[in-house]
């Protein structure tokens, strides 16, 4: 596939290598010339220098042949004007856009064939946003993700050392959820991610993901019974959250919706005049978040979620490690670099979220081909999450699930049938046009992928 | 500064005040009480002094400053204040000047302040006079002259901006001209509406017009000595009440609301609106309690007479001076707050006093985060550093003005609850205060010097303090 993608920043330059790793044919538009020679420095990809959204530079690029466009520039409006120059001049067939602001998003009438012709449009900081909101809803969890419009969720948690569900198996594990339809798909021990059987035995430290209704989430979180949060609703915490960048900006929204009191720390001085101005209750303050008077001034030592989420890394690590040491009892770190992403653990730092790999991943699912809608990744990425159409043509219909031969560490965690959500056990069935949400090892992804791509008999 | 532009301006002003000065005459004629001939040469004398004016200033401006501005507005609420006066010494109701001088300029202002008694036996058409005064000076006569005079409308947005009440002054439409219109279209309508609605409950329809044009001008001129207290009807006081709380809400929300089809939404959204709403239940609930746990006045009374208070209208239903000494300072404090922003009444309005509120609190919770960055908000919108400022410029110099209009009242031999008190009811343009001007007397005995100080206090009030101040201050006549 010919894919051209515009900007080569963080979401750029991601995305490029990861397309291109994949066999297409990539070319990347930036009119800075030394990120493009980084672009063209790591991967195989054809680099072009000059403005995106001019008509001349994404000929240059061999816009006449490409398939795919992805106008990831940090500009709005660019992006915008590049995909119409791209959908009129060109014909590209696919075009997908980065857009930041939520005015132009909240006007979905604004896109379209004969309006603006964006076929999907990424907001890097919108999906950040969502997940850490998500995560601050389930604190006991160290993870949530929702598949299916939120109707099953995939949740994250460690075993407590004192908790009552260390030391049992899996098979054991309805008596302790009260019944509760879960069911659990991936298991890490000793850092080692796999797909557990009903034979794993959970020990304290240990980390798990459940598969769970969107409507059971709080009930099964009640009987897991994490006590550090239990009775602290949303309304009732004190958040802190640190950098006012975009993301930081939206997840200050929607906490002021839920009646949090926040307080956010914001180093720019312009910025934070402008977020006072914006915000309606969120208190702003201006000052760096790595000096000690400032975070005691505002008694950090009485928060309980402390969000990192500055557009620089480092100050995000040392700020939650800076919490850490005053014990808040829920830490978020944003981090868009894949070296510190493995290290978080190392250090004590358990929830981050990654804006980059959010993206990426929105970005992906859509490139995939088949009836694959959705795909994310779980622990340190080498499980992977599916959620496929099963068409009428594939082999794992109607059977009973102990009995379905999946590839190997592949577990089927939920059935998505219309409105209904299905936690399967073994007597369950798949029928045609269900929603199926696939847990596996990332080696096998090719073989679960060609379960449910289009067979030869269909045409 | 285009001298003769601004006499023009003048001219064509006055003239229309002159115009508006037949309809008593008109009035007198129908109900044959003479005087019709006393008001036709008032006209005259006005009209003439408008036409030389207009001679003299050669045409419309081409352009006026927003000094012009400034300049206009001033003199001609003291011209008219002066002119409107005429119909009282030609029909000999005021013998003395001062006290034609006193009752105009109190009807313009919307202060509703007397120097008249026995108003039951004083012929129609001067009652009729008062109360149209209140009227035209209620939306404001300039406000007026931009609706129905295109000439006006090149400086039309100067003489606007001077001559509107408010911090923030919003245009409604794109074109200045609209915009006045509007304004005084609601105006108009709520007038006929209020006046329908009294005539219904009960009152003569002369009555009805009369109180219709006090009551949506937030004035208090009445056509009976005992004010409200006339009427002892439940649905006459009730819609009063009613008119008075909708003519004290920001004409710009009426406007926004009319054209959302009425919804309730666009007034409860509104921070001004919902603070006046909570103010003036605060003040029923506190009087009420003052008032009735000593058994000196009813329920309704205490709705009436404190809506009419809070909102700077002036009408009494019963002499609330009886009421318990903490009920006064209340009443006192309302008088101060007064109604909303771009209404027809007066005091310092309820958004300066709620930005001023959120202000102080906004010191106190920068003492909590030092290093907090905090706004003063009103509708979800940043008010910016610059507007406070002016608000406390503006809060300043009306306690000033307030506190040099009692001193020189007391002054003149004013004992110190009515210098306190007259001054307060005039400056905030509401009418009646304590003491020997309480709501059962008049400013009658009160010395000629006294009723200049309050006449210049009324004006300064109207058109709140900058307005005016700006005229005063050397470089406003420097080239």
């Amino acid at each position: 596939m010919n894919v051209l993608i515009l900007g080569a920043g963080e979401v750029g330059f991601h995305i490029a290598q990861r397309l291109a790793s994949e066999g297409n044919d990539v070319s990347v538009i930036d009119n800075d010339a030394a990120r493009l020679q980084r672009v063209a420095d790591t991967m195989d990809v054809q680099t072009v220098l000059g403005y995106a959204s001019h008509p001349t530079t994404l000929a240059q690029a061999g816009a006449e042949n490409a398939e795919l466009l992805i106008a990831a520039t940090t500009n709005d409006e660019t992006n915008m004007l590049a995909c119409q120059v791209a959908h009129s001049l060109f014909k590209v067939t696919t075009k997908m856009a980065r857009i930041r602001e939520a005015d132009y998003v909240n006007h979905p009438k604004l896109f379209g064939r004969d309006e603006l012709p964006i076929d999907l449009i990424i907001s890097p900081e919108h999906e950040a946003a969502k997940s850490i909101v998500k995560r601050f809803q389930v604190t006991s969890a160290v993870d949530a993700q929702e598949f299916a419009n939120g109707k099953v969720q995939l949740l994250g948690m460690r075993i407590p050392p004192k908790g009552h569900l260390a030391g049992i198996a899996l098979s054991e594990l309805h008596e302790v959820v009260d019944g509760l339809r879960t069911y659990v798909v991936a298991h890490e021990h000793n850092r080692l991610w796999r797909v557990p059987t009903p034979e794993t035995v959970l020990l304290a430290g240990d980390s798990i993901y459940l598969a769970v209704a969107g409507r059971d989430v709080e009930r099964l979180l009640a009987c897991m019974g994490s006590e550090e949060y239990r009775g602290k609703s949303s309304a009732q915490r004190n958040v802190l959250i640190v950098g006012g960048g975009h993301v930081g900006y939206i997840v200050a929204q929607q906490l002021e919706k839920l009646g949090t009191s926040v307080k956010l720390i914001e180093y720019n001085p312009m910025r934070a005049e402008w977020l006072a101005e914006h915000l309606d209750r969120t208190v702003v303050i201006h000052g760096d978040a790595l000096d000690r008077q400032l975070l005691e001034e505002e008694s950090i030592d009485t928060i309980d979620d402390f969000l990192a989420l500055t557009n620089d890394d480092e100050t995000n690590i040392l700020g939650s490690l800076i919490a850490k040491k005053y014990k808040v009892g829920h830490i978020v770190t944003l981090v868009n670099r894949a070296i510190y992403s493995d290290l978080m653990r190392e250090m004590g730092l358990e929830i981050t979220v990654s804006p980059r790999l959010t993206t990426a991943s929105a970005i992906l699912r859509h490139v995939r081909k088949g009836r694959i809608f959705d795909l994310s990744t779980l622990g340190d990425g080498t499980l992977e999450v599916l959620e496929a159409e099963a068409l009428k043509t594939s082999a794992i219909l109607n059977i009973p699930l102990s009995e379905l031969q999946l590839p190997e560490n592949t577990v089927i965690g939920a059935i998505i049938r219309g409105d209904k959500v299905i936690i399967p056990n073994g007597d369950s069935m798949v029928e045609p046009n269900d929603h199926v949400l696939l847990i596996t090892q990332g080696t096998a992804l090719r073989e679960v992928e060609k379960l449910f791509e289009v067979g030869l008999e269909f045409f | 500064m285009h001298i003769k532009g601004v006499i023009w301006t003048l001219g064509i002003l006055i003239v229309l005040f002159a115009s508006g000065m037949l309809l008593p005459a008109l009035v007198s004629l129908y109900f044959s009480s003479g005087h019709a001939d006393h008001f036709l040469i008032a006209s005259a004398l006005t009209a003439s002094l408008g036409l030389v004016m207009m001679k003299w200033g050669g045409g419309s401006p081409k352009r006026l400053s927003h000094k012009d501005g400034f300049l206009i507005v001033a003199l001609a609420w003291v011209v008219l204040s002066l002119l409107g006066a005429t119909p009282f010494w030609t029909t000999g109701v005021c013998e003395d000047i001062v006290d034609g001088l006193f009752e105009s300029t109190s009807g313009l202002t919307t202060t509703g302040a007397t120097v008249l008694t026995d108003l039951d036996h004083i012929p129609p058409s001067i009652l009729f006079w008062r109360s149209m005064q209140e009227w035209l000076g209620g939306m404001g006569i300039i406000v007026l002259a931009v609706a129905v005079m295109p000439l006006l409308g090149v400086g039309g947005m100067q003489l606007f901006r001077a001559e509107t009440p408010g911090p923030v002054k919003d245009k409604l439409t794109a074109r200045v001209t609209e915009t006045a219109k509007a304004l005084w279209y609601i105006y108009l309508a709520m007038t006929v509406l209020s006046g329908i609605a009294l005539w219904l409950a009960g009152m003569t329809p002369f009555d009805a017009i009369n109180h219709a044009m006090t009551t949506v001008a937030i004035g208090g001129f009445s056509t009976h000595d005992a004010s409200m207290g006339y009427y002892d009807s439940m649905w006459i006081r009730g819609l009063t009440v009613i008119f008075m709380l909708l003519a004290g809400i920001n004409f710009t929300l009426h406007f926004a609301a009319m054209r959302r089809g009425f919804s309730i939404k666009s007034y409860s959204s509104d921070d001004e609106f919902r603070t006046y709403i909570k103010w003036i239940s605060l003040l029923i609930l506190l009087i009420g309690a003052l008032t009735l746990l000593t058994g000196s006045g009813t329920w309704d009374e205490v709705i009436f007479n404190t809506v009419s208070i809070a909102t700077t209208t002036g009408f009494a239903v019963s002499d609330y001076a009886l009421w318990p000494p903490g009920t006064a300072m209340l009443l006192f404090a309302a008088m101060f707050v007064g109604a909303c922003a771009g209404s027809t009444g007066g005091g310092m309005k309820v958004v300066r006093v709620l930005l001023l509120f959120q202000q102080g609190m906004r010191e106190i919770r920068r003492l909590i985060h030092p290093h907090g960055i905090i706004h003063v908000k009103i509708n979800e919108q940043s008010i910016s550093g610059s507007v406070v400022q002016a608000l406390w410029g503006f809060f300043v110099l009306y306690m000033v003005c307030y506190a040099i209009v009692a001193i020189l009242l007391s002054f003149t031999g004013v004992d110190m609850l009515t210098s306190l008190t007259a001054a307060a009811a005039c400056i905030t343009n509401t009418g009646p205060g304590f003491g020997t001007v309480g709501p059962a007397s008049t400013y009658a005995s009160l010395p000629d010097a006294a009723k200049g100080v309050l006449m210049f206090g009324m004006v300064l009030g109207r058109l709140e303090v900058f307005t005016f101040f700006v005229l005063l201050v050397p470089e406003f006549w420097r080239k």
